[in-house]
């Protein structure tokens, strides 16, 4: 643990003690592509307030978290270790540990800033802003190609960071080198599809998503299971496969999909009493199967 | 200092062809006599004194790419986070020549060539795929994902052909480039982070990499299937994986780099594997044996010698290495670059080592300088990548 902090690596990394245990939970894992892209949308919708704040954010957590397991006593050391190698006896396919091991820790669910739905920053939600897909960044140059083998009429491309300049960010800056020292819990939160102990901070999405007829807590499509404990377990709402179907979905600034536009599976998943694992539909339900 | 955009060849005094300015630069600086002869200043951005590419692209390189033995000659792809794929012709003689470059909606992050060398498949943020066509130059969507797609590999197998899609949306997805629709969906454990393909042999294979250190290896013959969930060898995330073979050139395991500068080597079905199967340390600074904190790097790339089965790693540390996984040995290391080195690649008879020195994101948006120029060098690989103690 020591060694994470003070070696300058990655943060957004999950992480396991031995190899052929679980990863233990409250860490949030990122790439640092899923970051700059981030970044890049941010930069595209002027939003990197947003992106800065929610990266400090988390690195706060993740520092957070260092010191909570750096401060575990004998006995919740034994009560961690115990629940790894309880874990490792569970089926795959879930990689990740399961969920349980959020609520006995008492994280509170990620602090989602319930703003409009274009402020409110999730790593997931870049889907969601209305106009925050990748499309905006250097859109403009995707029209043209070169007509020809080797003619130099391709416009140039416009940088995609060209005014981004003026983001340096106010809030105190976030390095990987530093080891903070504040106390508390916090989750490593984010939108819980698949990642490790993340509260979905879709959540903001407005309540009737969340009161879809398959919410009854069996989210269960890979490593979700953790998401679906998580957020049962935080906020007692039943924010599992369709609000965090929103960050995912194709049509990424509805909240609702209209019927015409699913599949027949998809409709079929919907109207299901539960979701079949591998088959849970990525758009939101349409708005006429939510029970409100 | 920032020159005006220049609609046409540079003005500078170069001798070299006016094709530089084929892929209309943003830059503005044009490539200037530097390209051939390393860095003419005293900076650090090329240490090694190798060969720059000419019109690299304007911003982080995410892929690199050489053309298969069916082409003649070498042709390099690049993939970047300006959207864009470029293609340059790399003579024998060192001299790279922009050809041509086609674009997507969003940061390119993979791309690999048809066993046939007449198109390019390439991978977006923009969650879709695309063909290239290479001798029309006309580029098609192939492809369509939830969510970005991180890789992308042509698959020749005895009975079929086809290009495999990883994405963060948790698919594996499979598609004849003739239907929009996927031949095959696969669910991945979680979002896909890296994956390698050798498919041109009798057992063809996968490994696809996911977060949360989910880790896969797929069997392609006839169809592809899962062939087995393996425990990860690392403790931290998965970066980047290369499939190696072995002596008889069939596939025979794959080499797992991480966050934390360290790269596993693991053999599919070792006789012994806890001898067989090793992790080492790499990119890291101030060696390994010291006790004093070192800095640990991530592992961006890792490349087999298609001759020697040694391999090639590069870090965010600004360096590249040669190790000999058999011999259990390093066989270089170079100077650090002043930028991490995003991606590597070989040729396909291993006399070039292709790397891309781009910020790669591993400080986060603070040291992101969309100014610094990113660069991909070209290298003789052909003498440093022998095996230690080759009979």
């Amino acid at each position: 643990m020591a060694t994470w902090e003070s070696s300058g690596q990655w943060v957004f990394s999950c992480y396991s003690p031995e190899t052929g245990q679980p990863n233990v939970p409250g860490f949030g894992e990122f790439s640092a592509e899923e970051v700059c892209l981030e970044y890049y949308n941010c930069i595209a919708n002027s939003n990197t307030e947003n992106y800065i704040n929610s990266v400090n954010q988390l690195v706060q957590e993740w520092r957070n978290r260092l010191q909570e397991l750096k401060a575990l006593n004998a006995s919740g050391k034994e009560s961690l270790l115990s629940q790894l190698k309880n874990a490792v006896t569970q089926p795959l396919p879930s990689l990740g540990f399961g969920g349980q091991q959020a609520s006995s820790f008492g994280f509170p669910s990620f602090p989602v800033s319930s703003s409009s739905g274009a402020a409110s920053f999730s790593f997931k939600t870049n889907r969601s802003f209305p106009s925050g897909n990748t499309a905006a960044v250097g859109s403009s140059a995707a029209a043209s190609n070169p007509p020809t083998f080797g003619v130099t009429s391709s416009p140039s491309v416009p940088n995609p960071v060209g005014f981004g300049n003026s983001s340096a960010p106010s809030a105190a800056s976030f390095s990987f080198k530093t080891s903070g020292t504040t106390g508390g819990c916090g989750t490593c939160g984010l939108s819980g599809f698949g990642s490790s102990a993340a509260a979905n901070s879709s959540s903001t999405a407005p309540l009737p998503v969340s009161a879809t007829p398959s919410a009854t807590g069996t989210c269960q499509s890979g490593a979700s299971s953790v998401s679906a404990a998580q957020t049962a377990g935080a906020s007692g709402q039943n924010v599992t496969s369709a609000p965090s179907a929103v960050p995912n979905g194709i049509a990424s600034d509805k909240l609702y999909t209209p019927r015409s536009e699913l599949t027949a599976e998809e409709l079929e998943q919907f109207e299901a009493k539960r979701f079949t694992l591998g088959k849970i539909p990525l758009k939101p339900p349409p708005i006429d199967l939510l029970y409100l | 200092m920032a020159l005006p955009r220049l609609p046409a060849v540079p003005a500078s005094s170069s001798a070299r062809p006016t094709r530089m300015s084929l892929f209309g630069s943003t830059s503005g600086f044009g490539t200037g006599g530097t390209s051939m002869f390393g860095s003419t200043t005293a900076d650090n951005h090329n240490p090694m004194k190798d060969i720059e590419v000419t019109s690299p692209p304007d911003d982080s390189i995410s892929c690199l790419a050489f053309s298969p033995p069916t082409l003649p000659g070498n042709f390099l792809i690049a993939g970047s986070w300006a959207n864009d794929v470029r293609c340059w012709e790399v003579q024998d003689n060192g001299q790279t020549i922009p050809k041509a470059q086609q674009m997507h909606t969003g940061p390119v992050l993979d791309g690999c060539w048809s066993d046939d060398g007449s198109k390019v498949f390439t991978a977006s943020c923009d969650k879709t795929a695309k063909m290239w066509d290479l001798n029309s130059n006309q580029a098609i969507q192939i492809a369509q994902h939830d969510a970005p797609v991180k890789t992308i590999h042509w698959i020749k197998a005895p009975n079929y052909s086809c290009v495999m899609t990883g994405s963060w949306d948790k698919t594996l997805k499979f598609w004849d480039t003739r239907s929009p629709t996927p031949m095959m969906t696969l669910q991945l454990p979680e979002r896909c982070y890296c994956a390698d393909v050798v498919s041109h042999d009798v057992h063809p294979m996968a490994a696809v990499a996911t977060a949360e250190r989910g880790l896969i290896v797929y069997q392609l013959e006839n169809q592809p299937s899962e062939f087995r969930r393996i425990e990860s060898p690392l403790k931290h995330q998965h970066r980047c994986v290369a499939i190696f073979k072995d002596k008889v050139n069939k596939p025979t395991g794959f080499a797992l780099g991480s966050i934390e500068g360290r790269v596993a080597i693991h053999y599919i079905n070792p006789p012994n594997p806890a001898k067989d199967n090793f992790t080492f340390k790499c990119h890291r600074s101030n060696g390994t044996n010291t006790s004093a904190p070192q800095d640990i790097y991530a592992v961006n790339g890792i490349a087999f010698h298609p001759v020697h089965g040694t391999l090639a790693t590069v870090g965010s540390d600004g360096r590249f290495s040669f190790w000999d996984k058999d011999a259990r040995t390093k066989l270089k290391t170079s100077e650090q670059l002043d930028q991490p080195i995003s991606a590597c690649c070989f040729n396909h008879n291993g006399n070039i080592f292709a790397y891309a020195s781009s910020y790669d994101w591993s400080k986060g948006h603070e040291f992101y300088n969309p100014q610094k120029k990113n660069y991909i060098f070209l290298r003789n690989a052909a003498e440093e990548l022998k095996p230690r103690n080759k009979k």
